[in-house]
């Protein structure tokens, strides 16, 4: 190949163009679009007039300006939303009424779910997957770019997986929910504590056991170097003060030959 | 683990499901507990996948243009190729980025490559690289970064697959090589040469009249015929030559050039690189014309000897030799590690992150914010006398806050034996007034009872001002000493010198310096250290090196026959009071009849000694005008250039001087003069016989 015919970098305007145009990136805008759809159906079937449109408005926002922190201003925005409602309307306490999802709430999970799965692996597309190294931030295009997850990895394969997580999760988190439903309070507790601490504990216990089971592996593949740092350290913490005198007078030792050499 | 992204998001999905759990409500609790479990499931998976990033194997390659190499050559293109492989489940989405040694140029293609690592699909790249000058390349192994598609999960693993490849010296061309005019009818045995004078030879060297004696097979029947008298034919001489090569290693070759700016630059700067050029051009030519060439690689500590051989493994082994010393970093004692550490750092973050996990390696935030290093043999900027005499100079205050840094547990520990001091003393008198009845004069109790709280109170209060502001202005100072006990504590244990190595570097700046400088040199980190010490000297002159090469020459005459040719390519530029062993070795070798030829490196971008007053001129104004260019700004730099140059001009001539007078020739390799005009000239001090000039 010749030097003329070697094609010429793309700028970083032209690059972000190409990459906007991209059939993955088009393909999860469009999910995410699509999900926001279905969240103003949901939320408008509650009856939440125009107010329904904040969390799409916000995640359009956030979609397009590729915001790092719009999945988490949806969910607090449908939050505060639904919260609102529930006062205006005065519709619960349901637990003492065994209320059963509908259709809608469950088309929400689908909703939220597939707005939050789908934004962030647009993110990993056009800004980032890995955390930026602060060091190379002075060459923002360049980091930028070896961050970001190459839009030609994704396949269709991937996509139709997205598409059916979202029912799978959905009915995982009602199977989990009826089975919260069945457990009766122990010790007299009110029913909300109850669950609140059921859900709690299973979360902590859950996190507990993975974090243990990780760090037991880490260990267990530890290499010899590793180990070493280790036990020094072990030894060193408690001991850095006596192990600290003793070296200054070795150096002080040290020194004082040295000077004495020199000068002789 | 977490990435702030993750973060975020756990912390929205806990609040939707309080929510739903308080308020509550049906709907978000149901979204919570989607959230949560597609999140902890994604965490789990991910975790699951992590073995097989950390044990994936490296196949690493480098091809020429026909196949897999083992040794590199200067100059020269080579092609990288690196695959990936796992034999555990697929993993998460991988970026894999190979790490270019300092020796070598990248060309072109991607060192980076993304992807899902499968046991049936290996990840596969390749790039393309230039060698420098000689060396070693040495490649460190495969920096992985995963995460999931979400980016809600990260780590960070080095695979270490370690490859050293010695980059050969450059290989003289053919057409560089010195030309022949030889007459010659039969070829030479290897390693004999031609001698201009009368011998046994085979070649006719003249024509004189018979003299009684002469054998009648050399009468040339021919011309006494035409002449009418009887002629003798007389031959040349055959004799053997061996040529032995000494080649500086010392510091003084080793410090990177005036033109050596920037990291990449740094190891084509040094003279060494010249010298080793030189030493390889030497050798090759000596192999090509069947001499025997040894060599002596010396520095400070000792000499390196490869005994005189031909045959292409001991031009290979030479070779090898060259390239491994060309490799060689400056090595010094009592130079301050501060300068080292960010480096040495950044290098450890990079390639060995496991060793920095606080698990292994930890620096709770108290230590350093209440305790710190004291580094006993670390030298402040100025002593506390010329501090005080300064005055509130800039430095001074620098001073203070250093001292205010490392100080901090004297000062905690002297505020709590002055406090329970002065809260035993008034007690003391309360018992010797109450209990043993002693006379204790009211006024003294009252003072001790009202000034001794008062003084504690003031050590407290003075104490924590000092704590507060050495927080407030020591943050450098703490992430200083961060990076100074990771570092001693990797050094330690990387050095056989745990368990009690950690606490000895912590507290030994030489020690840790040195280890600091060897273990940067180990991984071929290019560094710079300060060439010049407090009191202004230079500390990389060498001079050690004189007696060491003075003592090689003496013992490789020992051991030399007739003829040896001994080339010095040494640095000895401003040695002049040094000089003296060096100088009865070189009487010593050319009073057996032997010859020695000085070849010196030229600093780059210096103009070049030259006896001719115009060109000198010339050079001068080029340099000049060269200087004026580069440092328009600033013209103590054009005037500080013109004085080094001037000196080095001096030291030249002194040097040539004092060793023309003996009879050696002596030659300046500046850095653009090619091999094949020193090779002529070695060619033509090779034939013994010459006159000398």
């Amino acid at each position: 190949m010749t030097k003329s015919q070697i094609p010429k970098p793309a700028s970083p305007a032209q690059a972000r163009q190409e990459l906007r145009s991209h059939p993955a990136v088009r393909n999860y805008t469009l999910v995410c679009l699509g999900a926001l759809f279905l969240l103003v159906v949901c939320l408008a079937d509650r009856g939440l007039g125009w107010w329904c449109l904040i969390p799409a408005l916000i995640g359009s926002v956030a979609l397009l300006l590729h915001w790092s922190l719009g999945p988490p201003m949806v969910i607090v925005s449908l939050t505060g939303l639904m919260l609102a409602s529930a006062r205006y309307r005065r519709s619960y306490p349901y637990w003492a009424r065994d209320q059963v999802p509908t259709l809608m709430d469950l088309l929400l999970c689908v909703a939220v779910l597939g707005y939050v799965m789908g934004h962030y692996r647009l993110l990993s597309l056009v800004r980032h997957i890995f955390p930026p190294d602060p060091r190379r931030m002075r060459d923002n295009a360049s980091a930028e770019s070896a961050n970001r997850r190459s839009a030609d990895q994704v396949n269709g394969r991937e996509l139709a997986l997205l598409v059916l997580a979202l029912p799978l999760w959905t009915v995982l988190s009602v199977v989990v929910w009826s089975w919260m439903m069945d457990s009766a309070p122990a010790l007299e507790m009110p029913v909300k504590v109850w669950r609140t601490l059921c859900v709690g504990w299973t979360a902590l216990t859950i996190l507990t056991a993975t974090a243990t089971v990780a760090g037991y592996l880490r260990w267990a593949t530890a290499t010899p170097e590793e180990s070493l740092l280790y036990l020094q350290d072990q030894l060193w913490r408690p001991t850095r003060r006596e192990q600290g005198s003793l070296n200054r007078w070795l150096v002080w030792a040290r020194l004082r030959a040295q000077r004495k050499k020199e000068n002789s | 683990m977490l990435t702030s992204r993750a973060w975020w998001f756990l912390l929205t999905v806990l609040l939707i499901l309080s929510a739903g759990l308080l308020v509550p409500s049906l709907p978000l609790l149901l979204v919570g507990l989607t959230l949560l479990l597609w999140f902890g499931c994604q965490w789990l998976l991910f975790l699951l996948r992590l073995p097989a990033v950390r044990g994936l194997r490296i196949e690493r390659e480098v091809w020429d243009e026909k196949t897999a190499v083992a040794t590199l050559w200067a100059g020269q293109t080579f092609e990288v190729r690196i695959r990936l492989v796992n034999d555990w489940l697929p993993s998460s989405h991988v970026a894999a980025t190979d790490r270019v040694p300092f020796a070598v140029e990248h060309r072109d293609g991607l060192t980076t490559v993304q992807g899902t690592l499968s046991p049936r699909q290996p990840l596969e790249f390749s790039y393309r690289i230039r060698c420098g000058t000689a060396g070693l390349a040495r490649f460190e192994g495969v920096r992985i970064q995963t995460a999931d598609w979400q980016g809600f999960f990260y780590h960070a693993h080095f695979a270490h697959a370690v490859v050293v490849m010695r980059i050969l010296p450059v290989l003289t061309q053919r057409a560089g090589q010195p030309a022949s005019k030889k007459r010659q009818n039969l070829l030479m045995p290897p390693g004999i040469h031609r001698f201009h004078r009368p011998g046994s030879g085979s070649e006719l060297l003249d024509l004189r009249d018979y003299l009684p004696g002469d054998p009648p097979k050399t009468i040339a029947w021919k011309v006494s015929a035409r002449r009418d008298r009887l002629i003798t034919k007389e031959f040349e001489s055959e004799v053997p030559v061996r040529c032995t090569l000494f080649v500086d290693t010392s510091n003084s070759v080793r410090v990177p050039g005036m033109a050596g700016v920037g990291p990449r630059q740094i190891n084509y700067g040094k003279a060494l690189d010249r010298l080793v050029d030189l030493a390889a051009g030497i050798l090759q030519a000596s192999a090509n014309i069947r001499d025997l060439t040894g060599l002596c690689l010396f520095d400070e500590q000792g000499v390196t000897n490869i005994r005189p051989n031909r045959g292409g493994a001991h031009l290979t082994e030479c070779l090898r030799k060259l390239a491994e010393s060309s490799a060689l970093t400056l090595r010094l004692e009592r130079v301050n590690p501060n300068h080292l550490l960010p480096l040495a750092y950044s290098f450890v973050q990079e390639v060995y992150p496991e060793l920095l996990r606080p698990a292994v390696n930890a620096v709770p935030f108290w230590m350093t914010w209440l305790e710190g290093f004291s580094s006993y043999s670390r030298r402040l900027p100025l002593s506390l006398f010329e501090m005080l005499r300064r005055g509130k100079s800039e430095r001074s205050v620098g001073n203070l806050f250093e001292i205010l840094h490392r100080r901090k547990s004297e000062l905690r520990t002297l505020c709590w034996w002055s406090s329970f001091w002065t809260l035993l003393l008034p007690l003391v008198f309360l018992l010797a007034r109450v209990v043993f009845k002693a006379r204790v004069p009211d006024g003294l109790l009252a003072f001790v009872l009202f000034f001794c709280p008062l003084f504690s109170l003031l050590m407290w209060g003075g104490t924590s001002a000092a704590f507060a502001l050495d927080s407030l202005v020591g943050w450098r100072k703490r992430r200083r000493d961060r990076w100074r006990k990771q570092l001693a504590a990797i050094l330690s244990a990387r050095y056989g010198l745990a368990p009690g190595g950690l606490a000895a570097l912590l507290e030994d700046d030489d020690a840790f310096s040195l280890l600091l400088q060897r273990f940067l040199s180990e991984h071929q980190i290019p560094y710079s250290l300060p060439l010049y010490g407090p009191e202004g000297r230079y500390l990389f002159a060498a001079s050690e090196k004189v007696p060491v090469l003075a003592d090689a020459l003496v013992r490789a005459v020992g051991k030399g026959r007739d003829n040896e040719l001994f080339v010095l390519l040494v640095d000895l530029l401003e040695l002049d009071d040094c000089l003296e062993p060096l100088l009865r070795a070189v009487r010593v070798a050319l009073g057996r009849h032997h010859q020695v030829v000085l070849i010196c490196p030229w600093p780059p971008g210096l103009a070049l000694p030259t006896d001719n007053p115009a060109r000198r001129a010339t050079a001068t104004l080029a340099l000049h005008g060269h200087t004026a260019r580069s440092a328009s700004r600033d013209p103590q730099a054009i005037l500080w250039d013109q004085l080094t140059t001037r000196r080095f001009h001096l030291a030249y001539q002194r040097l040539r001087r004092t060793f023309t007078r003996l009879g050696v020739v002596v030659i300046c390799a500046a850095s653009d003069e090619p091999v094949p005009l020193i090779l002529s000239r070695l060619e033509r001090l090779r034939t013994p016989g010459r006159p000398r000039s």
